[in-house]
C-alpha cells in the first residue's frame, strides 16, 4: 500500500474511478457512492486485504462493519503517523537547537559563558524547557567534582515572573544577551552550586555515580537512601532530577543535572534523550572552551612571572652597575694604593737621607718609575671613559695591519712565535682613525702573544664579508677558560698580575665606536681567534 | 741581631722595606713568592714574618696558615693594602695587621715590640 497519488480501479468496466483502499492513504476523500461500494465488494484486491486484516472468520461479516474496522485501522496508523511526524519534527527543532546551543559555545571563551549558554538552553522554554540545571565540572588537579555553573529561577514566584518575561525574549536574543554582558553575574542558585564540591573517591555519591556511570540517570527524591537525601537537601530542595555526564572519548569532563522543581512537570525518558544528545554534542566544544581558559591561565601566570622578572632584571641590572661601579672604584683605589704606599715610602726615606748625604738616586728612580705606572693607569681609565672622537679617514686596512706588525717583530722572535699573515686581494679600504685602530691591533696581538708563552703561531688575516672588512687575529696560546668568557669585556677583569683589565674593553668600545663589532672564539688550551669587523668604506 | 722573613711580591716596595729595616739593623730575607717563603722557613726559623696579603703565587692567608702549620710560635705579622681583613676571622690567626702606608713607622716599631718579647733584655 505504497502506491503514491490517485490510483484507477482496477476491475474491468470500472478503470474510469478511483480505488479509494490506495488512494486514502495518501489522505483522500472518504468513498461516498453506492457505486463504488459495490465494485469493492467484487475487487479481488479488497478481498484480499480484508482476509488478511481480519482473517477468514470475519471475512463474512457485512460490509459496512468491515469498512468501519478498516477506517478506523486507517486513522490510527495515521494518527500514529502524525505523532511520529511531530515527534521527527521535534527531534529536528532540538537538533536545530543544540546547533544553536553549541555554534553560540564555541564562539565564546569565557568558560561562565559557555555553561551559561548551555544552561540556558537546557531551561528555556524554546528549547529544553527544564525548570532549572546546572552544570559540574571535574577538577583534575585536586580530584574533585565542583559546582560550576547553574541556571534557573530561586522560588516559584521568581519562576512565574521569569517565565513571564521571558516569553517575549527569543532563545538567540537571550544567547546574544551572555555574549555582551561583561560577566555573569552570581545568583542565588549560582551560589549556592558553586558551595557543592564532592572528592572523586567518594564512590557512594549518587553525582559520582553519574558521573562514572556513562549514561543518563533518573533520580527520584524518595528512590535515594536518607542519608543522600539530606546531603542534597543541604544544598538545594529537589523532588527529582535528570543527571547525564558530559563525556565524549576520554574520562569524564563533568556532569549536567536539571530538574522540574517548580512545575513538577514530570521528567519524561524524552526530555532525558534530549538532554544526553545535548550533552554529547556541548562535551567537544566545552573540551576547547577548557582547554582555552587552562592556556590562558597559563598565559596569565607567564606573563605575570615575565613581568616580574623584567622587574627583577631591572633591578639586577641596577645592583649590578652599582656593583660594577663599586668594583672599578675599589679596583682602582688597588691599583693606585701600591704605588702611592711605593713613591711615599721613597720620597719619605729621601726626605730623611737628603741631609745626612746618603739619598740614593736609585729611590728616586723608583719613585718616577711608580708616578709613571700612576700615569699609565690614569690614561687607561681616561681613554675608556671618554667620549669618541675619531679622527677617520679612509684607510687600507691590509696597510694598517702590517705597519703594525712591524713594531711587533722583536717580541715575536723573543717569544718564539712565528708569524703567519693573509691578506684580502679585495679593496678593504675603510674609515678609520688610524692610531685607535692600531691600538685594537696591539692590544689583541699583545694578548695573543701573552697566551703563547712556549712559543706558537700568531695568525692574522683580512677578508671582505657582506659590507664589513673583518680582520682575524688568531693565536695558538692557552685559551680563554669558558668561565671567563661573560667577564672579558668587562673594565678591569684582568687574570694578569699586572693587566689593567681595560685592554679588551678599550678594543671593544674602538671598534663599536667605528660603527664595528669584535667577536672572538676560544676553548681553554686550544687558542683564541678574534675577529674585528669594520665597515667598508662606501662609495 | 732579629732576623725578619719579608714577603711582598711588589718589588719596589719590597726594596723599600728591607733598606729601611737594614737601616735600624735588621736582618731581613726578601721574598716575592709565597711558596719561597715556606720553604725557606722550613730551613730556618726566621725570629719574625712580615706577609702581604695578596701574593702573585698564592693567597697570603694560604701562606699564613702553612708557617703556622710548620711553627706556631713564630709570630706573623700582615701587611695589607685592605683594611677590611682586619676584621676577617681568617686574619685572626695571625699575631698582628697593619695597613700598607708610606710611613713605615707603625711597621718599625711593631717589629721593635716583637724584637723585644722573642729577645727580652
Amino acid at each position: 500500500m505504497i502506491f503514491p497519488g490517485k490510483v484507477p480501479c482496477i476491475e474491468e468496466g470500472h478503470t474510469n474511478k478511483i480505488c479509494w483502499l490506495y488512494s486514502m492513504s495518501e489522505g483522500d476523500a472518504m468513498p461516498d457512492t453506492q457505486d463504488n461500494i459495490l465494485v469493492c465488494k467484487e475487487c479481488s484486491t479488497f478481498k484480499e486485504v480484508v482476509n488478511r486484516a481480519f482473517g477468514r472468520r470475519d471475512a463474512d461479516q457485512t460490509i459496512g462493519a468491515t469498512i468501519a474496522r478498516l477506517l478506523k485501522l486507517v486513522a490510527d496508523r495515521n494518527v500514529r503517523l502524525q505523532r511520529t511526524g511531530r515527534e521527527l519534527e521535534h527531534k529536528v527543532e532540538e537538533l536545530a537547537l543544540i546547533k544553536t546551543i553549541t555554534d553560540a559555545v564555541v564562539r565564546t571563551t569565557d568558560l561562565h559563558k559557555a555553561l551559561r549558554i548551555i544552561l540556558t538552553g537546557v531551561t528555556s522554554g524554546q528549547a529544553f524547557g527544564f525548570n532549572r540545571a546546572g552544570i559540574f565540572l571535574v577538577d583534575d588537579r585536586i580530584e574533585y567534582l565542583i559546582g560550576k555553573h547553574a541556571v534557573g529561577p530561586d522560588s516559584r514566584e521568581q519562576a512565574i515572573n521569569i517565565w513571564n518575561q521571558v516569553g517575549s525574549v527569543t532563545f538567540e536574543k537571550q544567547i546574544e544577551n551572555i555574549h555582551k554582558a561583561p560577566e555573569v553575574e552570581a545568583d542565588h542558585l549560582q551560589k549556592r552550586i558553586e558551595k557543592i564540591k564532592i572528592p572523586l573517591s567518594d564512590e557512594s555519591n549518587i553525582f559520582i555515580q553519574a558521573l562514572r556511570g556513562g549514561g543518563a540517570r533518573h533520580y527520584k527524591k524518595d528512590e535515594l537512601d536518607p542519608k543522600m537525601q539530606k546531603r542534597i537537601n543541604a544544598y538545594i530542595e529537589f523532588n527529582e532530577f535528570a543527571a547525564v555526564p558530559l563525556q565524549s572519548d576520554g574520562p569524564p569532563l563533568g556532569l549536567m543535572v536539571a530538574d522540574n522543581y517548580y512545575n513538577n512537570k514530570p521528567i519524561t525518558p524524552s526530555s532525558i534523550d534530549a538532554l544526553q544528545t545535548l550533552a554529547a554534542a556541548c562535551t567537544n566544544v566545552l573540551e576547547k572552551t577548557l582547554l582555552h581558559q587552562q592556556l590562558s591561565e597559563r598565559l596569565k601566570q607567564l606573563e605575570h612571572v615575565n613581568r616580574l622578572l623584567r622587574e627583577n632584571q631591572s633591578y639586577l641590572i641596577q645592583t649590578e652597575r652599582l656593583a660594577d661601579i663599586g668594583k672599578l672604584a675599589a679596583t682602582v683605589a688597588h691599583e693606585f694604593k701600591t704605588p702611592l704606599v711605593t713613591v711615599g715610602g721613597y720620597a719619605r726615606r729621601a726626605l730623611r737621607n737628603i741631609n745626612n748625604g746618603k739619598c740614593e738616586e736609585k729611590d728616586l728612580q723608583i719613585i718616577i718609575s711608580e708616578v709613571e705606572r700612576l700615569e699609565g693607569i690614569t690614561a687607561e681609565i681616561l681613554e675608556y671613559s671618554r667620549q669618541p672622537k675619531l679622527d677617520l679617514k679612509p684607510h687600507n686596512i691590509n696597510n694598517l695591519v702590517e705597519k703594525s706588525l712591524d713594531l711587533l717583530g722583536k717580541q715575536l722572535s723573543a717569544g718564539r712565535i712565528k708569524l703567519a699573515t693573509e691578506f684580502t686581494a679585495a679593496d678593504p679600504s675603510a674609515r678609520l682613525d688610524e692610531r685607535r685602530f692600531r691600538q685594537v691591533v696591539f692590544n689583541i696581538v699583545a694578548n695573543a702573544i701573552e697566551s703563547m708563552e712556549k712559543g706558537g703561531v700568531l695568525s692574522l688575516s683580512t677578508h671582505i664579508r657582506d659590507d664589513h672588512v673583518v680582520l682575524e687575529i688568531q693565536d695558538t696560546g692557552c685559551g680563554i677558560p669558558g668561565e671567563h668568557h661573560d667577564q672579558l669585556f668587562k673594565p678591569f677583569f684582568t687574570t694578569k698580575s699586572r693587566g689593567s683589565g681595560l685592554g679588551l674593553p678599550i678594543s671593544k668600545k674602538i671598534v663599536e665606536d667605528h660603527g664595528g663589532f669584535l667577536e672572538f672564539e676560544s676553548r681553554a688550551g686550544s687558542g683564541t681567534r678574534f675577529s674585528i669587523f669594520i665597515p667598508l668604506k662606501d662609495g | 741581631m732579629l732576623s725578619v722573613l719579608l714577603v711582598e711580591d711588589e718589588r719596589n716596595l719590597l726594596d723599600l722595606y728591607t733598606s729601611e729595616l737594614q737601616d735600624i739593623g735588621i736582618s731581613v730575607r726578601p721574598m716575592t713568592s709565597g711558596r719561597e717563603a715556606i720553604e725557606s722557613i722550613k730551613n730556618e726559623r726566621p725570629d719574625l714574618v712580615i706577609l702581604d696579603i695578596k701574593l702573585e703565587d698564592m693567597e697570603g692567608l694560604q701562606v699564613l696558615e702553612e708557617i703556622k702549620a710548620i711553627d706556631k710560635t713564630i709570630p706573623v705579622i700582615l701587611n695589607s693594602a685592605y683594611s677590611v681583613y682586619k676584621s676577617d676571622f681568617a686574619t685572626w690567626m695571625a699575631d698582628d695587621y697593619i695597613v700598607k702606608s708610606s710611613d713605615t713607622s707603625e711597621l718599625i716599631n711593631k717589629i721593635r715590640q716583637y724584637a723585644v718579647d722573642s729577645h727580652p733584655a
